[in-house]
């Protein structure tokens, strides 16, 4: 949230900045900057928080899951591959294992899919288990699950460098028509002093802020609607 | 066989009373506004051009349903193959077909929870390529088939790990492809945004015009 909160106070202002010179009506602009300060602070940094963890999320599964079968192919022991792939994780997480003291290691792992809600997460346990049960080589084992998490992980960064990129465009786009309005206004000055007061124009043009507002909006929630293979909430959505 | 409208409304998730709530105060609307035009304010074209913007709405709204159906189909398949990388990794750690198929089931969910169980059970009544058929022919996909034939040949032949491997092949080319086609749906669907700030631009061009003409108008009126 607070990442994200300056970004969209700024852009908020700016908005209300465009409204102001365009149409020199102080309601209309504190009208767009409180519309645009809530739907930034209701709808859109919500999203972009809850995306953004969702794929930090699926990052560390990842990270957990890979290191974890390398560890264990290494160590052949589930209490050695932990502590090795623990030590490699972020603090939050080391945090959480810390208060799992009183659990078996097997224990420790199932109570893990509760943070790691994602299928592949659970597949993972599968593997874990049997391997403990028969043995064998974890590799041969867990080498299809790794292969799918390597792919959702690609994706995942595909989509992301996919989005930001439109996200700068669309930027630019609107930053260029907003310009337009201030060029005129500034160039064509008399006639700018005739249409400001025509209730068509105010109308318009404040339709047109919040209509860069909107898609804004949708642009974002595309952009972080993914479709996160195996994580069970997103998927249901999907 | 053809659904009724009813059947496709409800097949993809949706209210049939309520979608036709809809359509009638459209329908409600539209007509409402052309009469008041033509009667009451006697304003002929305007009511014929709210009958044609009318005609046209229920049109898009109408046929919103197939493209909601190739979705829907789409989405299927997608959640398949997502399955079938679990029911490899199930088949790679020792099971056997018809259990990882029962595997799957609590990791489905809806339609293809639905159509795993119905291909489990036929596989218990019939031992031939029929279920497996079956199964693909409710993702009108011929990918889905070609993987259910290599599915059906690796029971035939004995589940050996030729049979894995020949149907590891396959499915790495498919998920590669369809890896591909959903990051090009991404692509595509960011893409339509492009055009958003261009109608915003228009639309400053229209209000400037119109502002200039109404102003040109008021000169004329005093001339």
């Amino acid at each position: 949230m607070k990442k994200y909160a300056p970004i969209f106070i700024f852009f908020s202002l700016l908005l209300a900045v465009v409204a102001y010179i365009s149409m020199e009506n102080i309601f209309i602009a504190i009208g767009v900057l409180l519309i645009s300060a809530i739907v930034s602070l209701l709808l859109i940094i919500p999203l972009l928080v809850k995306s953004s963890l969702r794929r930090s999320k699926f990052a560390e599964c990842y990270h957990f899951i890979n290191n974890f079968i390398i560890s264990l192919s290494i160590k052949k022991s589930i209490t050695g591959a932990m502590e090795t792939t623990v030590g490699s994780m972020p603090s939050e997480f080391v945090d959480l294992f810390n208060s799992l003291e009183n659990m078996s290691e097997n224990e420790k792992l199932s109570y893990l899919s509760s943070y790691f809600e994602f299928y592949d997460y659970q597949l993972f346990l599968q593997i874990i288990f049997l391997w403990e049960e028969q043995g064998g080589d974890i590799f041969k084992m867990s080498k299809y699950l790794l292969d799918d998490l390597r792919n959702n992980e690609e994706y995942l960064t595909t989509c992301e460098s996919l989005a930001k990129r439109k996200y700068v465009e669309v930027g630019v786009l609107w930053a260029l028509t907003f310009a337009i309005i201030i060029f005129l206004r500034f160039s064509l000055k008399d006639f700018y002093d005739r249409i400001k007061g025509q209730i068509l124009f105010l109308v318009a043009i404040t339709a047109i802020i919040l209509f860069s507002l909107i898609s804004i909006y949708l642009l974002i929630r595309s952009g972080t609607n993914y479709k996160l293979k195996g994580n069970m909430s997103h998927e249901k959505e999907s | 066989m053809k659904k009724s409208l009813k059947e496709r409304i409800e097949a993809l998730g949706l209210s049939y009373s309520r979608e036709l709530t809809i359509l009638f105060a459209i329908i409600l609307a539209i007509a409402g506004i052309a009469v008041t035009a033509i009667i009451l304010l006697k304003q002929f074209y305007i009511g014929i051009i709210a009958l044609v913007v009318g005609i046209i709405a229920i049109y898009f709204y109408l046929s919103r349903y197939s493209s909601l159906e190739a979705k829907q189909r789409k989405d299927n398949v997608d959640q398949l193959m997502s399955l079938l990388s679990y029911f490899e990794i199930f088949i790679s750690n020792g099971h056997n077909v018809y259990n990882s198929f029962k595997m799957l089931l609590p990791y489905a969910d809806g339609f293809l929870q639905e159509a795993i169980s119905s291909l489990l059970t036929q596989i218990d009544s019939d031992k031939s390529v029929g279920p497996y058929i079956n199964f693909a022919s409710k993702f009108d996909d011929r990918i889905v088939e070609s993987l259910m034939l290599s599915i059906y040949q690796m029971v035939d032949n004995g589940e050996s790990e030729i049979e894995l491997n020949e149907f590891d092949i396959l499915f790495s080319n498919i998920k590669e492809k369809q890896k591909e086609e959903m990051i090009d749906r991404k692509r595509k669907s960011l893409d339509l945004f492009n055009s958003i700030p261009l109608i915003g631009a228009g639309a400053v061009t229209i209000v400037l015009s119109l502002s200039i003409i109404s102003i040109i108008g008021d000169y004329i009126n005093v001339i």
